[in-house]
């Protein structure tokens, strides 16, 4: 599956994300380190860069997806802990602050996570 | 008789019988269990092919425990020559030391024989009986059994490991024990539960040797901290000190870490809510806070970390509301349960407000206040826009995920808790008659932080005004005046649900009760329908659903009658509310001082001991902050955000009520109290200033 992470690069412009109001951090999503992605977030605008740069927090993920659909907004980021699709290392109320403010409202997609109908 | 042990140890516990096995049935919960899931499902010992006798078995520490056996001659009339030991410490897994001693002259050669296995069962699948969907697999490697379990990428096993050479299968390590005459036979091991394995570099290991016999903190302060950290009791009345050292131990024991906020906050209870539940954690921070407000701290800051930020169905949430239940198991992140987290809860929002401003008041932690402001006034719009689903000025509830959300959405919440005087269920969605209170309350609060704290004197203005609008409906729409009493709710079509409950009592710790219908309230909570002897029933006897041992129709719930003891306080009625406390902490002399989560509702006059409800929590979070409550109740404690207010009422039997270093605003103050004879009820103080009046 091809990600959209290089196109995001591409932007090179903080991107407003007002579900990450009042939170201030930078969080580094990797694989690995030939694939670190870092998101600094500066109270309600990101901006996403690749490199080793410093980050207070790690999202290890096991895959380029995991990361695409973190930061889409698109999962569940306690979902994808428990499914082992992710883990974390750092500043560990940063990351899950970042991941699941995603989900009420990514730059990086339309919507966020779309509302659920009962049951899946 | 209690015929279980259980030991914990943050998110690990284990629960096995008398002789230390575990055989978990459909009707047993042994086991070994972290994160929601079992680990060990069959632990048990042989000696020469039978089970030895237990002569005692003991829980040293919370996260330790001791088997004293022996193994049988065959007859009464031979003394036994071989004791048998078992000793178990827990913490990421456990270790287990079995000690066999010869006091015979001859050497011996047993067979030692433990049969092992894991279900690795979610919690959830061992309530309701479901078959896993993964594959489960054993194995040895390296002198070492694995018993594993693999669902796509969830992996969980759980690694054995002796110190002793034993011969291993697929279920069992077999050892042959050669036992000197006069000698002893011994052997360690090391149980591990191990999550992913292959992830992270650290090697899994059990956090305790056989050596260690004092609990070594995960993070921050070790259990002396905690316990000299904490107010000294001193009391003529020796119950309540060890009722109160047992509670302290069990919240220390309680403590769940999460790796995400540094501190604890308290799980529910042992053994199905070993998780943080968001009503639980806030109401046993509440009462706790006086004693340990650092809980407080915590819970407010995780349950602000999780508050809902989507509309989802699934898991009844919705922006700005508090989290009801986290769980980690495999049915959790498999999306097969919504506990990922789940947010059924009506309660848990305004709850957390009420907490934010006691702490605030009673710490002076400013910053902590600041720093959740965002939250609060999500939290507020929850209220108002979610909360109250159909605009009537209540909030109500109903479940969206009929499959697997709880259909009561309030601190009662079993099937049957909202029912009719005569008996039938109450139609949703229902708005029970605390969480009113709790929104009254928690917004007049709020307006209190938001004019000291947040400078925002406008937004505390209108919450004022909302409270004092919602109280004047709320006496007016939930009176029902052929009772004189409060409805436990409106059902779906804003019909009062009629039964007489103790729900009421909250009504009066949140303050939204007319002082004309307190009196009432007070006298039906004291009432034989209400008050069992002990403490106050869930439901009045006299009402269709009444059951004295029906989870919440009929059972006592000591945390329960804590709050409605601090609401009798709140309204003036200080004999009563003593009378309440008293009750449930003589109660807990019965419980080895300490409080089940609940028991049945019998009168004290009829069993003379409080009788045990077959399926209680204990040690259980909020059960361990009863006496803490009742504690600030007998001396009624208060912060006025400055200095600390005492105000005692003490009962006969505890004579003398000292509480040392009580942390706050102010430092640290001592608090004094002494049982006068002549104390009296509000009634009685209301009628002799007549009286004097009268005279004048």
């Amino acid at each position: 599956m091809e990600t959209h992470l290089e196109q995001w690069l591409e932007s090179k412009q903080a991107l407003p994300a007002p579900s990450l109001a009042g939170v201030s951090g930078t969080v580094a999503f990797e694989t690995g380190p030939d694939a670190r992605y870092l998101l600094a977030v500066h109270d309600g605008a990101v901006e996403l860069t690749a490199g080793s740069g410093d980050a207070q927090a790690v999202v290890v993920c096991d895959s380029k997806e995991e990361i695409e659909h973190l930061l889409r907004g698109e999962d569940n980021p306690v979902v994808d802990a428990l499914q082992g699709h992710l883990s974390l290392q750092g500043d560990r109320m940063l990351a899950v602050k970042v991941a699941l403010g995603l989900t009420a409202g990514s730059p990086f997609s339309g919507s966020g996570v779309a509302a659920r109908e009962a049951a899946p | 008789m209690i015929d279980t042990v259980s030991i914990l140890d943050g998110n690990t516990f284990v629960v096995s019988d008398r002789r230390g096995d575990m055989e978990a049935t459909p009707t047993e919960n042994h086991g070994l269990f972290l994160d929601d899931t079992r680990f060990l499902s069959r632990w048990t010992l042989t000696v020469n092919g039978r089970k030895p006798n237990v002569l005692s078995s003991d829980t040293l520490h919370y996260f330790r425990s001791q088997f004293y056996m022996t193994l049988s001659s065959g007859t009464i009339y031979v003394d036994s020559d071989m004791s048998v030991v078992r000793r178990r410490a827990v913490g990421d897994g456990f270790m287990e030391e079995i000690i066999l001693t010869n006091h015979g002259k001859e050497p011996q050669t047993l067979e030692v024989h433990l049969e092992v296995d894991a279900d690795f069962a979610d919690l959830f699948e061992v309530k309701d009986k479901l078959v896993k969907k993964g594959e489960l697999y054993h194995r040895v490697t390296d002198s070492r059994l694995v018993l594993g379990y693999r669902r796509d990428q969830f992996v969980r096993e759980t690694w054995i490991t002796s110190s002793q050479p034993a011969v291993m299968t697929d279920n069992a390590l077999a050892f042959k024990a050669e036992v000197p005459a006069h000698g002893i036979w011994r052997t360690t091991i090391e149980v591990v539960a191990v999550s992913d394995p292959g992830r992270g570099t650290k090697k899994p290991r059990v956090k305790y040797s056989a050596e260690d016999v004092e609990p070594r903190p995960e993070l921050g302060e070790s259990l002396q901290q905690w316990m000299t950290q904490a107010p000294r009791l001193v009391s003529s009345w020796a119950p309540l000190q060890r009722t109160y050292e047992r509670s302290l131990l069990d919240l220390a024991a309680l403590r769940f870490r999460t790796m995400i906020t540094p501190g604890a906050l308290p799980a529910a209870g042992l053994p199905w809510f070993m998780a943080i539940f968001g009503r639980d954690s806030l109401l046993t921070s509440f009462q706790a806070l006086p004693f340990t407000p650092e809980l407080a701290a915590t819970s407010l800051e995780l349950l602000a970390l999780f508050q809902g930020r989507v509309d989802d169905a699934f898991r009844d949430e919705e922006p700005g509301k508090i989290l009801h239940e986290i769980r980690l198991g495999e049915l959790t992140a498999f999306e097969e349960r919504p506990h990922s987290p789940y947010y059924g809860s009506a309660d848990a929002t305004p709850l957390f407000l009420v907490l934010l401003e006691e702490y605030e008041r009673w710490t002076g932690d400013r910053k902590l206040a600041q720093a959740l402001e965002r939250e609060a006034r999500l939290a507020v719009d929850w209220i108002d826009r979610y909360g109250d689903r159909d605009g009537d000025g209540y909030v109500e509830y109903e479940r969206r995920n009929p499959d697997t959300g709880l259909e009561n959405q309030c601190w009662k919440d079993s099937w049957d808790a909202i029912a009719f005087a005569d008996g039938t269920l109450a139609p949703t969605p229902r708005a029970t008659c605390e969480i009113q209170g709790y929104v009254y309350d928690a917004k007049r609060r709020t307006a209190r932080l938001a004019r000291e704290v947040w400078g925002d004197p406008a937004w505390a203005a209108r919450l004022e005004q909302d409270a004092e609008t919602l109280k004047q409906r709320f006496n007016r729409d939930f009176w029902i005046p052929e009772r004189n009493f409060f409805a436990l709710a409106l059902d779906g079509s804003k019909r009062k649900v009629d039964s007489l409950t103790s729900n009421i009592g909250h009504l009066l710790w949140s303050g939204i009760v007319d002082e004309d219908k307190a009196a009432h309230c007070a006298r039906h909570l004291l009432g034989d329908e209400l008050f069992s002897g002990w403490g106050v029933r869930t439901m009045g006897r006299k009402e269709g659903s009444y059951n004295p041992i029906g989870y919440h129709v009929g059972t006592v719930w000591p945390h329960d009658t804590s709050l409605i003891a601090w609401g009798l306080r709140r309204y003036g009625y200080r004999a009563e509310a003593a009378r309440m406390a008293l009750g449930i902490l003589e109660a807990a002399i019965f419980f080895q001082y300490r409080l089940p989560e609940a028991f049945a509702g019998y009168p004290r006059e009829a069993t003379q001991f409080p009788v045990e409800y077959p399926t209680a929590c204990s040690p259980q979070a909020w059960a361990s902050g009863a006496p803490l409550l009742l504690i600030r109740t007998l001396l009624g404690l208060e912060s006025d955000g400055k200095y600390l207010i005492v105000d005692p009422a003490i009962p006969l039997p505890i004579e003398r009520l000292e509480l040392l270093d009580v942390p706050g605003v102010w430092g640290h103050m001592d608090a004094f109290g002494r049982a006068r004879p002549a104390f009296s009820s509000r009634q009685a103080t209301e009628q002799q200033a007549a009286d004097a009046l009268a005279a004048v």
